[in-house]
Order: structure tokens, then sequence, then C-alpha cells
């Protein structure tokens, strides 16, 4: 018998130990299929029970390096981490808890400063990954959740900027005077002639170390951080700043022993300013990272800061303010005009109209009365209701959203990890290639002056914190920026691959049109009168609980049509219904049901075709044994299903409609907004198999549903758009969930993809760009053809620059306008 | 205020003063230091062309070939009464070397332009160019060795002396781009002497520079006041004493 299972495989670093693992599995005789992969971690086998067991399996995969665990029961925790300044400090990080035993899983966002651990609880402690994170030298933070958690982070953050500022003033101070005594010196600038370099030297040198002192001061924390690193051989940004400025002092403190010593040329080997120089830009471009780093947050953050901290519940007839964590399901909360509803819950007193906008994005108030549903964080405009509680705590409409935008906020695309491989190497390799320069400089015999300036040049100008910021940042903004329109993207995957769908495959009922039938065409026979007929229909159906009899009855309430008492109800399935009403004998139904009571349709079955294709369901209508008229029923299309199908077309997306209407129907709904493919007569079961299909012609297929029956199809389809409401089922199946029922949100959660991804790509290019081309003019290859070399402090600047403008870059994704 | 910015505040006055204090400490003043066991070297590899002239209270460093450097045991002996001029024949510094060469390459010593602390004379053959460079007085023991003159114009004249990175010499400016320079280290540089001269005024007085003999006219490069690295024409006589 075939068996499958799944293993995680554990010490895994790269795609090569996911083929060898595969391999190794592969090798074993009875295996049917095993397939590992890499970004998850996970080896999915099938195998001949008999013939192989788990744990020939685990040993395989442990002869070849790696370890196989079954899924256990796990764990997972968000921890916020301080300190971090580069890609390599995440990847630090993440190999420092990837080493505990009982780590499922962990990924260490540099953007969000987030570290997301899965791990077995049975085997690992939540206090021990801490420990791991501050021996590895970074700062774990307090896991808290909510309004408070946001507040303590706001906090936090602005801490940090404000240390990061006074850090860079203190270092600017001191750096201005000793660049302007340094440049002086050599341009002839004004300078006392106490501290002229040529007649005193020593008392010029000194002077410059006492100016220096101050700013390494400033910026320790690359030394404390980036030696460190080394030491735990994982460094990182702040290692190539520490070994590059130390080397410059170090060499600069050599060579004012010279200048004591009586060499007084020793005065032009002097590099306190450039150690300064490049701290101070350092630390303005850490400062401003840090500024706009809180930038691409901002989105979550308006998010979280959506919750009122208080709710008015009513007890025993008082009302009563209490905190919002201790409001409990059940309670009567009391709300008033202007004031935000605190949880989720259903109205049992009062009407009003409620502002769902920063929710779901829709523009329009939403009137709300007894047995309506309200969300938390949602704004009371105009009546004061009470409602009853049905979801608090993280259980409400917009924690899950915070949680789904925080999750996604967190996860790595797959084009990040490119760059992630790039980072892990990219430390000490720099090294090397300074290491190598300043070596190959001297043997063409250059002094050691020009070989420590290519080699501080080299070690300054390469960044791997541009690296690391180009794809989360982007995400960042752009799942933020679509929750705020109501787009929720779930992970960073799912944005990455949205981009790429060329084919949309929109469910019918609920999704292109509205889902709720209504009333079309009133089409009287002779002697009648449509309100008349339209009536006698809808006492008739008063009792029925068919969907196209409740549309009946709404249109002639609408229309202030009688409703007649009706009796004798009784409904014939598959035909139609008979009752009396006002003594009139009524029969209400299709053309089986007319003949079987022997009602003479005349000419009518041909307006009834008519109308069947259009889409619409004709019934018809017989009073006291005579044809009295045709009452025809559809679901309409929504007002933005045509606009939104051709805003994909516009996109050269082709579009799809799937629905278990007759074909006749499907065809005329699909010309009426644009389909280009009608996929009709498709069981529920089978929506999932014309997804496959589709795919398997070779296209990417993002599937539109509203969530509730197209759960297979949304999961095999590359992207499952959920649309509408969010309800539980759609934020689980599906990988985009637009809170609105509007289609344009489909062309919008596309466009922002497309734009996420070209945001990512440029800010790769910038990143990789900016290290393929700065490092080798940094080495002296200008240089070599005649050019210049480049100044450290040049090097300083630009690499300070290239983390800001990466994170400049992404935040232009903030001006990102939806489709309509 | 808040007490990050008092500690920023504090810092900065902190380092200023020490950088005050570095200013006027006089033992980090090593160039002034190394010019005078540098010069005392000088000396001492040139014995038999020291001598003290009565006359002219003042020390004597003859070259080679006769041409010789004097320099007051007292600047202040000259000293202006108030308001008037120092005198001039009784200069702080002094050089005189054969005036023959200059003659020969079109010198009218009546053409010689009047520079303020500076007073050429010919006589028997003979060119004097008398330098006036302060009326600071010297200490009684000035007098008793070359050094101690030396070390007192040092200590005088310390904004005279300075380092002559391209040629590695110490060197005393005598005014208007005039210099008497000497090697920092004998034994590794082949000019232990150098009298350097301001070509201007002989050129205004008709003199070719190119065609002096002994003497080589030659752009140099050194830094002007602020420490700016310029190149300026100057005439060279440099001289081997070992």
């Amino acid at each position: 018998m075939i068996k499958t299972a799944q293993l995680r495989i554990n010490g895994m670093t790269c795609a090569a130990c996911a083929q060898a693992s595969e391999r190794a599995v592969k090798k074993l005789p009875g295996i049917e299929e095993a397939a590992v992969n890499f970004a998850t971690e996970k080896l999915l086998v099938k195998f001949e029970d008999g013939q192989l067991g788990l744990a020939e399996i685990k040993a395989a995969v442990a002869k070849a390096g790696y370890e196989a665990v079954e899924d256990q029961a796990k764990r997972e925790v968000t921890i916020p981490v301080g300190g971090m300044t580069c890609a390599s400090c995440a990847a630090a990080i993440e190999r420092a808890i990837r080493k505990l035993p009982g780590t499922a899983s962990v990924s260490v966002n540099l953007a969000t400063e987030k570290a997301l651990v899965s791990y077995d609880p049975s085997l690992l402690r939540l206090s021990e990954i801490k420990q791991a994170i501050t021996k590895a030298g970074y700062t774990p933070l307090a896991i808290e959740a909510g309004a408070a958690a946001v507040d303590e982070h706001k906090a936090a953050k602005e801490r940090e900027i404000r240390v990061l500022w006074t850090k860079f003033i203190v270092s600017a101070v001191f750096s201005v005077p000793l660049l302007y005594i340094a440049m002086g010196a050599m341009l002839g600038w004004p300078l006392p002639a106490a501290i002229n370099a040529m007649n005193y030297p020593l008392r010029y040198a000194l002077l410059e170390i006492f100016l220096v002192i101050p700013v390494i001061a400033a910026g320790y924390r690359f030394y404390v951080v980036g030696f460190k690193a080394i030491l735990h051989r994982s460094p990182n940004m702040d290692s190539l700043i520490a070994m590059g400025t130390s080397a410059a002092v170090l060499y600069s403190v050599y060579s004012v022993f010279g200048i004591a010593g009586g060499d007084f040329r020793a005065v032009e080997s002097l590099y306190f300013e450039t150690a300064g120089v490049i701290i101070t830009l350092i630390l303005l471009g850490k400062s401003l990272e840090a500024v706009t780093k809180g930038r691409t947050s901002e989105s979550i953050k308006k998010l979280m800061g959506l919750q009122p901290k208080t709710a008015t519940i009513v007890q025993n007839g008082a009302e009563v303010e209490i905190p919002i964590g201790e409001v409990e399901e059940g309670d009567i909360i009391r709300v008033r005009p202007g004031e935000k509803i605190p949880v989720d819950g259903e109205v049992v007193g009062g009407r009003t109209a409620v502002d769902e906008s920063m929710l779901t994005g829709e523009s329009m108030p939403v009137e709300k009365e007894v047995g309506d549903k309200v969300i938390g964080a949602s704004i009371n405009k105009n009546g004061s209701i009470t409602f009853r509680a049905t979801k608090v705590g993280a259980d409400t409409v917009l924690s899950r959203i915070i949680k789904l935008v925080e999750d996604a906020q967190g996860s790595k695309a797959p084009i990040a990890q490119m760059a992630d491989i790039v980072s892990g190497y990219f430390v000490p390799v720099v090294f090397v290639i300074a290491v190598a320069a300043a070596v190959l400089w001297l043997l063409l015999g250059h002094s050691v002056v020009f070989a420590l300036t290519v080699f501080v040049a080299v070690l300054t100008i390469a960044c791997p914190c541009a690296l690391g910021l180009a794809t989360p940042t982007a995400i960042m903004v752009g799942t933020g920026k679509g929750a705020e329109h109501g787009v929720l993207i779930k992970s960073g995957a799912a944005l990455e691959t949205a981009h790429g769908i060329n084919t949309i495959v929109f469910d019918k009922t609920g999704t292109i049109t509205k889902g709720s039938p209504e009333v079309t065409d009133i089409e009287p026979a002779e002697g009648f009168r449509a309100e008349e007929i339209l009536s006698l229909a809808a006492s008739a159906e008063k009792g029925s609980e068919h969907p196209l009899g409740e549309a009946i009855v709404r249109a002639a309430e609408a229309k202030g049509a009688a409703l007649l008492e009706a009796e004798n109800f009784s409904a014939v399935p598959g035909y139609g219904i008979e009752a009396t009403a006002a003594g009139r004998r009524v029969l209400l139904g299709n053309a089986k049901h007319m003949a079987a009571n022997g009602i003479d349709l005349g000419a009518a079955a041909g307006l009834a075709d008519r109308l069947a294709g259009e889409g619409k369901t004709p019934m018809y209508l017989a009073v006291d044994g005579w044809y009295a008229g045709i009452v025809a029923v559809a679901d309409v299309v929504k007002e933005s299903s045509a606009k939104a199908i051709a805003a994909l077309h516009g996109m050269g997306i082709q579009v799809a409609m799937i629905t278990g209407d007759s074909k006749r129907t499907a065809a005329a709904i699909a010309a009426q907004v644009g389909i280009d493919r009608v996929l009709a007569e498709v069981l529920p079961q089978d929506k999932a198999l014309e997804v496959k299909q589709l795919q398997s012609e070779g296209r990417k297929v993002a599937m539109v549903g509203d969530g509730i029956n197209d759960a297979p199809a949304l999961a095999q389809a590359d992207i499952g758009i959920a649309i509408g409401s969010g309800t539980d089922v759609a934020m689980e199946s599906a990988d985009i969930v637009l809170m609105r029922s509007d289609l344009m949100d489909v062309p919008t959660a596309i466009k922002l993809s497309k734009n996420v991804m070209r945001n990512i790509k440029q800010n790769l290019f910038w990143a990789f760009g900016y290290n393929v081309l700065g490092i080798p003019v940094a080495a002296g290859l200008l240089y070599a053809f005649g050019g210049p070399l480049l100044n450290p402090i040049i090097a300083a600047a630009a690499m300070s620059m290239s983390s800001v403008s990466v994170l400049t870059n992404a935040l232009r994704l903030k001006r990102f306008r939806p489709f309509n | 205020m808040k007490k990050q910015n008092y500690s920023v505040i504090a810092g900065g006055a902190i380092v200023l003063a020490i950088a005050l204090a570095l200013s006027g400490c006089a033992g980090t003043d090593v160039v002034g230091k190394v010019a005078k066991t540098s010069f005392k070297a000088v000396l001492d590899a040139s014995k038999d062309k020291v001598s003290f002239s009565k006359e002219d209270e003042s020390w004597v460093l003859a070259s080679p070939a006769g041409d010789e450097v004097l320099f007051s045991t007292n600047f202040a002996r000259n000293a202006p009464s108030a308001g008037g001029m120092a005198d001039m024949d009784k200069p702080d510094v002094e050089f005189t070397f054969d005036a023959a060469p200059f003659i020969a390459a079109g010198l009218d010593v009546a053409k010689l332009p009047a520079v303020d602390g500076i007073k050429y004379e010919l006589e028997d053959g003979r060119f004097m160019l008398h330098f006036e460079l302060g009326n600071d007085a010297f200490s009684a023991d000035a007098a008793k060795s070359f050094e101690a003159t030396f070390a007192e114009i040092v200590r005088t004249q310390r904004a005279r002396i300075g380092y002559h990175e391209k040629l590695d010499h110490y060197g005393i400016s005598l005014g208007d781009g005039n210099m008497f320079e000497w090697a920092k280290d004998m034994s590794k540089n082949d000019k232990d002497i150098v009298w350097v001269l301001n070509p201007a005024p002989f050129i205004a007085a008709g003199v070719d520079p190119a065609k002096i003999e002994g003497w080589t006219f030659a752009k140099v490069e050194t830094k002007d006041a602020k420490g700016k690295t310029i190149f300026v024409d100057k005439l060279l006589k440099p001289f081997n004493v070992k």
C-alpha cells in the first residue's frame, strides 16, 4: 500500500542541500515519489508501506547530512529584535536560532525587525530562543500583543531614532572640525599657526586624535557588534565599518608615533578624519534609515491604531466604561454617534450608519439595524446603537487583518532568496576583495597609504544593508497599502506570484453577479397589469424560502405592491408552487408546471426563450386557470464587473468564468461583462479540476471566488483571491482576500502586485548594481586605467545613501492608487 | 535642555580644553626640538668651519667654498629706538658670498629693490645679505655656544622654523622667500646645508638667474604659510659639510 508522509528536513542551507536529500531518499527501494521543498524545508514522500518505513527514510536523509523529523505540534512566535543593521545580521540571528534543537523554522525580517520562529515547545523554550539572540549580539524585545505592543514598539522606535540622531550630532560636531583641520592642511584653508601641520605636526596629530575619540565613542556600537560578529564567524555590515575605520585609526596612531619620533612626513599619513567622517556618515545613514523604515510600517500601525482603547458596556441597566481587553463575548455595548465600535458584534438595539472604510475601503457608510453585524474599529456615524459582542480580542476582524498583514510583511518573497544567499557570503567576500586589492597595489609598488585607502574604501562602500532591505521594505509598504484599500495579501510569495498571473477565473455567483436574484422583467398577458401579476405572484410566494420566491417578494415590497393573504400553499419540487390568494388560484412555475395543470401558454414560450437566452429565469404565472404573464428573475451582474474585466484585459490577462449554470445562461452573463472563456455546468467539486486544466495549458491562474464553496479551486490556483467581507473560510483558503465585494479590487490587487514587484526589482538592481560597480571602483579599477581613486569618505557617503535610496524607492509605493 | 545635549556640550568643552592645552604645550613641539638636535649635528660635522666673530657678535658657519652665514647672539642688540628702524648694519642673520657670479649674470646693484627687513651690500667683491628677524632679547647664556644661540633663535623665532618635507630639511625663514636650510639627518641627505634665495630682487636688478655660476635656479615644491603646497622659483646653493 502506498503511504504518503511529510517530514521536516533540518540542516539545509541552500537549494543544493534540498537536491542532495531528495536524491538520497529517491535511491531507497519502495519510494514512489520524493520531493524536497527548500523554502518550506519539507520532504513529501510516497512509499510502499510494507517495503519501507519512516525510520529508513530518516536514516537516508541523515546519511546525506541532514535531519528528517516528523512534524510535531509547533508553536509560532514573533520576537521583535533590536540592534540589526543589515541582512547579515538577520542571517546571523537565523543561524543562531536554527542551531537550537526544537527549532522548526526561523525567518528574520530586517525591515520589520522581527524574528518569526516556529518551534517545538517540548524541546525548546522561548527564553532559550531569546538567549540565542542575545548571544548572537542582538536584543530580543518584549513580545506583546495589541495596542500596548503598538505603543511600546512606537516608543522603542522613537527612542532608537532619537539615540541615533544624538550619536550623529555628537559625531558631526567633532567630525566637521576634524575634516576641516585635515582638509585645511591640504587645501590651505585658514588654520591657527599653533596647529600648523608642518610646523607643529605632533600637536596637529594629537588634536585629530582628541577630535576622533568622541566620534568613535558615538559609533562604538559598530565596533562592539562588528567584532563580536567576526568572533561568531558571521561578519556583518558593522564588521566592515569596524574593520575599515579601525585600520584607518590604527595606521594613523602608528603615524603619530612616527611623528613623535621625528618622522614628520608621517603627518601625511593621518587618516583620523577618514575614520571619523565614515562613522558620521554611516550614523547619518542609519538615522535616515530608521526614520524611513518607520514609515514603511505606517499602514500596519494605522490599522493597529484603529482599535479604541475602551468600550462602554451596559450592565444591569447602567453604562460602565471598561478597557477593551476586558470586553467579553456576550457583553452588550453602547456606541454613540461619532464613537468607534470597539469589537465585532450584532446590533440588538437602535439604527445607524457605520463607516467601515478603514477596514474595507468602502467609502459609503453602511446602514445597520437590529440583527446586522458590526465590525470593531468602524465608526458609528449618526445613531446610538447597542450591540452584543460576538468576537473579542484576537478573534475580531481587525485583529485577524492585522495578523494577516503582519504575517505577510514578515514573510519572504521567493525573489528575496537570491539576495539572502548573496548576503550570506557578502561580507567575507568583500573582506577578501579588500585585502587582495590592498596587497595587489602594494605589490605593484604603491605606498602603504595608497593600499590602506583602497582597503578602507572597499570595506566602506560594500553595503549588504541595501540588499537586505530591497525586498522586505517593498513588501511591507505594498501589503500595508493593500490593506488600506481592503486588499489583504497574505504573503510575500502571493504578492510575487500575483504579478505573473495571465489568466483569471471568476466564480460567477456572488463574484461576477450579486449572488442574490432580482426580478428583472414582468411581462403581463393581455388583460392583466404588471402590478397585479407581481402582487399575486408575491402573495403566493410569501411563505416560500426559495431564493427565486424571495426575490419576487422583495420586488413586490420595493414597488409597494399589495401582499394578499394566501392559503393552500403547496410546492411541487422541480415544477413550481400553487396557492390561493384573495380567493384566486395562483400557479407559478416552469412550463412543465403549466402543462401539468393544463394551462395554455400560447405564444408566451417564445418570450420565455428570449428571457432565458439573456441569462434570466422566466416563471410563468397562471390565475384561475388562465395564463397571466411571466415574471423573470436573474442574478444580476455587479456594476463593477464589466469595468473590472476590461481593466484586466487592459493588463493582458485572459478572463474566464466558472459556473454550475447552463451554458446558455453562462454565455449570456459572459457576454454582458466581456468574459473571454466560459466554463459552464461545472459542479462545485470539479472547479479545482478546471483550474488544474488551465494550469496544464501553461497558464498562471488566479481564481476569484467568495471563498465559501470555492476553497479547493482557490487552493489549486496559483493565486486564490477571496472576494467579499473576509469570512474565516476566505481568510484561510485564499492568498489574497478582498474585503469588499467590488470586483475592481481584483485588478487593483494585480496592479499592486506588479507595482511591488517592479519596485523590488528596481531595489535589487540598485542594491546589486551599487555593489557591483562600487567595489571595483573602490578597489582602484578606475585608477588602474588613469582615473581617480575613490576616497573612503565618498565611499561611506555612497554606502549610507544606498540604503536610504532603496527605502525611499520602496516608499514610492505609498503613492499607489487603486483602479477605481 | 535635555541631558544628552548637556553631554554633547560637556564633551565638546573637554576636547576643546585638551586641544588648547596641547597648543600651549612645548613638549609637543617636536619640530622645534628636532630642529635643534639636527642643527647641532650640522655644527658637529662642521667643527673647523664654525667660529665666533667678536666684531659682529655673531656665530659664523662657513662653507667649504668660503661662503658664510652669521647668526647674531642677541637679536635685541639692533632693536630700533622707539619708532625708528632696526640697525641693518648689525643684522640678526647674514649671508656672505662671492658676488662675481651675480655680476657676471648681469647684476646692477643700484637696481636691487628695497625690501623691508633685508639689506643688500657689496664690498670687496663679496655680497652681503643682512636679514632682520626680530628684536627679542636672548638669554645671557646664548652667546656661550652656537647651539645655545640657535636654541634661543628657535625659542624666540619659532614661527620661522619649519620642516621642508620635500628635501627632508629644517629651515629658518629669513623673510621675502629667503631661507637657510639644513638636513634633518645628514647621513640620509646629500645636501647638508642649502641657502635659498628669492631670485625676484636679482632678476629685477638685471640678473639672468639661470646664468649664476654656482647657484641653481629651480622651481621648488614647498608649502605656503597656510600649509598649501606651492611651487616657487628659488636660487639654491647647496653645501656638503662632510
